[in-house]
């Protein structure tokens, strides 16, 4: 394997990795938005954070 | 003279409002958008992208390109969530900028969706055309063939403009399956890719050389094969139609760009790997077939039914990505037509079909233009360029409207890592623009040459035109200000009663500043949210007096200036017109009221975080004198800004300041005394009128809420918190701001850096 393969195929995987990733943690957003109700961004910010501390 | 009922102004009577019944579910509107993107990016960009930046290019191209095509979505998803109504960019860029930035977001949705057409076009015609050829049906070769390949191109066009014209589309679950057959189709080639790939290693050995050409050939493949990204786009037309949508549109974005990604990358791995024995590297035969390559490399990976395999995707693909690209192509400057920024004829619509025939005819005759006299790869880099432009444009909407406008959205959803996404993405697509002009110099005229021609439409003539909307910000009177002076003051009056105090202040504020100073004052009148625009200045009354009781105290002796001005939120219009007027020092009164989700009020609040000048809030400031000030002092950005008004408000003769500074017992104390040697000598105010004074205390609010009671005002710097914090987290200085009893001016000084940032957003 070369040296360009093997940073392609890397970054390639990364690449997929962070697509995969953020499609996770969006659709946890928004289920979290929807468990409370849609709101106002100060609304939302607020509600997720007392998720966490709760 | 008979008005014609597709132009007339619509009379104003009681309006009995219908809604499009909501029957698009998520997987609907997620093979929507999946079947937009699979059009023809994907069959064309494989055998193009491969020539120019090798095996292992390919796979990356996708894999980096779906990254900034997430980015986009995720802003086009946060978007939707908060307008979850037909438009798209064109609403967005309304509410973001107003009505010069949406007609051009308009004007290349239309230009960027009809080139789309040409290309799904174009497609169709290769693809069919070279089955045709194998199976011996048409025997032609050199220019005659390219000739039979625009014909067919044309013909398909036209077939869909006729479609569209009669007003029959695909759409709902019979477009959801179709869909469903391609990507389903496309899976099943990679996965016989994969498969090869396993049970004969030694095809792996055809992604050697990874990348031939050198790794900045990437810049040009993820360029022009940017189209095959674009397509989520359109799921957020399906608002209006869509079940919840305001869960479902931006989850169907998302999904989207994940169930293509992984498609594209699959089929291309699958292209390569299935070439063997051709005499030359895998790839080099790819490339040499250009947009066909796709197609060839399947023949090989499926000897038996891999050629009609693929034509009957792409013919299936492109269709439906066809019709659905003129649809919302003609959309796009139907919705220009109907809001007047266009000529009205563009959103007539046709007395029998209901189709708005006129903007179809513009919109077929750019699809055709384009797809006859643009060669293919000039076709895929336009409209690869005006997708990137207008992505480029919804991403700047996504952080001006989160900056702006935070407070009046309901949404849906918000992405993570804000801003990052947004601003990447800005700053690799432009990066691509302009990597695309090795792969296409025509692309680069083309475009330019069409935004700015959308420029010139604008200024000549939609400016006079379009309709106001809701969003605005309404002058209703302006009095302003003819040059700006040295120092500026812009006082937002409620009421008489408001006015009256807060001008008192104001003035001390102008003695302080010198003859020289200048006063505008500004009302934002209230007006309910039932009531349209156009009867703002019913309620102008009260805002009249108040500028008037303001005008007779300040007048006299300082510059004056006034306006009157209506926007759905006040925070809004006062932020912006402390912008517009450059003001130094923004003042406004406090009630002292909370509402849910905000630590001083809704419209205090958002001034304090959006203003780019001086804010002094003053609350419950109705005395002439002030003996005794208490300024609670914690170090911070504004400390010296709340000194300057503490030297300002308190009387001069028999007054002081107490600069007092609480610390939890076990940390240090800050230096009240080198606080004022610093700050001092930049006042005009003698150091006896200072006095600091310490206490320890584990209940910081408690204290300094009993030390109020030995003074008759207070001056509190706003709390430096970063804005999420003071978003989820009442600050110590708002919650003191609260609870106090006694009169209170709350201050945030200007932070320069900030504040350019935001004067620049």
């Amino acid at each position: 394997m070369t040296f360009d393969m093997v940073i392609g195929v890397g970054l390639t995987v990364l690449a997929l990795g962070a697509v995969v990733l953020l499609t996770l943690w969006s659709r946890r957003i928004i289920e979290r938005i929807h468990a409370h109700s849609p709101g106002s961004l100060r609304e939302i910010q607020k509600d997720i954070v007392n998720g966490k501390e709760s | 003279m008979e008005k014609n009922p597709e132009t007339a102004p619509e009379t104003e009577y009681p309006r009995i409002t219908t809604e499009l019944s909501r029957n698009l579910t998520l997987l609907h509107i997620t093979m929507m958008g999946v079947g937009m993107m699979i059009g023809a990016g994907v069959f064309l960009g494989v055998g193009n992208a491969v020539k120019v930046a090798g095996p292992g290019g390919v796979i990356l191209t996708f894999a980096l390109n779906a990254v900034i095509a997430l980015f986009t979505a995720m802003s086009y998803a946060e978007l939707s969530s908060a307008v979850p109504k037909a438009g798209g960019a064109y609403n967005f860029a309304r509410i973001a900028f107003g009505r010069g930035t949406s007609f051009l977001a308009g004007w290349m949705e239309w230009f960027a969706s009809s080139v789309a057409g040409s290309l799904y076009a174009v497609t169709f015609a290769l693809y069919t055309v070279h089955y045709l050829t194998q199976l011996g049906i048409i025997d032609i070769s050199g220019a005659q063939l390219v000739w039979i390949e625009k014909g067919v191109a044309l013909l398909v066009a036209g077939l869909f403009i006729y479609i569209n014209y009669r007003g029959a589309s695909e759409t709902g679950t019979l477009g959801a399956l179709f869909t469903l057959g391609q990507t389903v189709t496309l899976a099943f080639i990679a996965l016989v890719g994969i498969g090869t790939a396993i049970s004969d290693p030694a095809r792996l050995s055809n992604f050697e050389p990874f990348l031939p050409n050198g790794w900045d050939k990437l810049l040009i493949t993820m360029g022009f094969t940017y189209v095959a990204f674009e397509g989520f786009e359109v799921i957020a037309q399906a608002g209006d139609e869509a079940i919840d949508p305001r869960r479902n549109l931006p989850k169907a974005m998302i999904y989207s760009i994940l169930i293509v990604v992984f498609t594209y990358v699959g089929v291309a791995f699958a292209s390569i790997v299935g070439v063997k024995d051709v005499g030359q590297p895998a790839w080099t035969w790819i490339g040499s077939h250009g947009g066909k390559g796709f197609g060839e490399a399947v023949s090989r990976l499926l000897p038996s039914f891999g050629n009609i395999l693929v034509t009957i995707t792409v013919i299936f693909a492109s269709t439906s990505a066809l019709n659905a690209t003129i649809y919302s192509a003609t959309r796009a400057s139907y919705a220009l037509g109907r809001d007047h920024m266009l000529p009205p004829f563009f959103s007539r619509l046709h007395h029998r079909r209901r189709t708005p025939h006129v903007a179809l005819l513009f919109t077929g005759a750019l699809v055709i233009a384009v797809a006859t006299f643009l060669p293919t790869i000039d076709v895929a880099s336009s409209a690869s360029m005006m997708f990137l432009f207008l992505f480029f444009l919804v991403n700047l909407c996504v952080i001006r409207i989160r900056r702006n406008m935070a407070d009046e959205m309901t949404y849906g959803f918000v992405m993570p890592l804000f801003p990052i996404p947004p601003m990447a993405a800005i700053l690799v697509q432009a990066l691509l623009a302009v990597w695309l002009f090795h792969m296409s110099p025509i692309a680069w005229v083309v475009g330019p040459l069409w935004v700015f021609a959308g420029i010139l439409i604008y200024h000549s003539y939609s400016r006079h035109r379009a309709i106001r909307t809701e969003d605005e910000i309404v002058v209703l009177s302006d009095q302003p200000l003819p040059t700006k002076g040295e120092y500026r003051i812009l006082v937002s009056v409620a009421n008489p009663a408001n006015a009256v105090s807060l001008a008192r202040n104001c003035y001390r504020f102008c003695q302080a500043k010198g003859d020289k100073t200048e006063v505008e004052v500004i009302n934002m009148v209230p007006v309910p949210p039932q009531v349209p625009l156009s009867e703002a200045s019913k309620y102008a009354g009260p805002g009249e007096e108040a500028i008037m009781e303001a005008m007779l105290y300040l007048a006299p002796r300082y510059a004056f200036g006034s306006t009157m001005r209506y926007c759905r939120n006040f925070a809004r219009g006062i932020v912006a017109a402390a912008s517009e007027r450059k003001a130094d020092l923004l003042i406004m009164g406090w009630q002292g009221h909370r509402r849910r989700g905000f630590s001083m009020g809704s419209t205090v609040d958002p001034v304090l975080e959006g203003a780019t000048c001086n804010v002094a809030v003053f609350k419950d400031c109705q005395e002439q004198q002030y003996r005794n000030v208490l300024l609670p002092y914690a170090g911070g950005p504004n400390a010296a800004f709340a000194l300057e008004m503490a030297s300002i408000m308190v009387e001069r003769n028999g007054g002081r300041v107490v600069v007092f500074h609480v610390a939890p017992p076990g940390k240090p104390t800050i230096d009240i005394d080198a606080f004022l040697e610093e700050t001092l000598p930049q006042l005009d105010a003698p150091p006896s009128l200072f006095e600091p004074k310490y206490d320890i205390s584990r209940d910081r609010l408690k204290s300094l809420l009993e030390e109020t009671s030995r003074h008759d005002l207070v001056i509190v710097g706003a709390t430096r918190d970063p804005l999420f914090r003071q978003r989820v987290m009442v600050s110590l200085p708002q919650e003191f701001a609260r609870h106090c009893k006694k009169p209170l001016v709350m201050v945030k000084a200007k932070h320069p850096i900030k504040s350019f940032i935001k004067k620049w957003m």
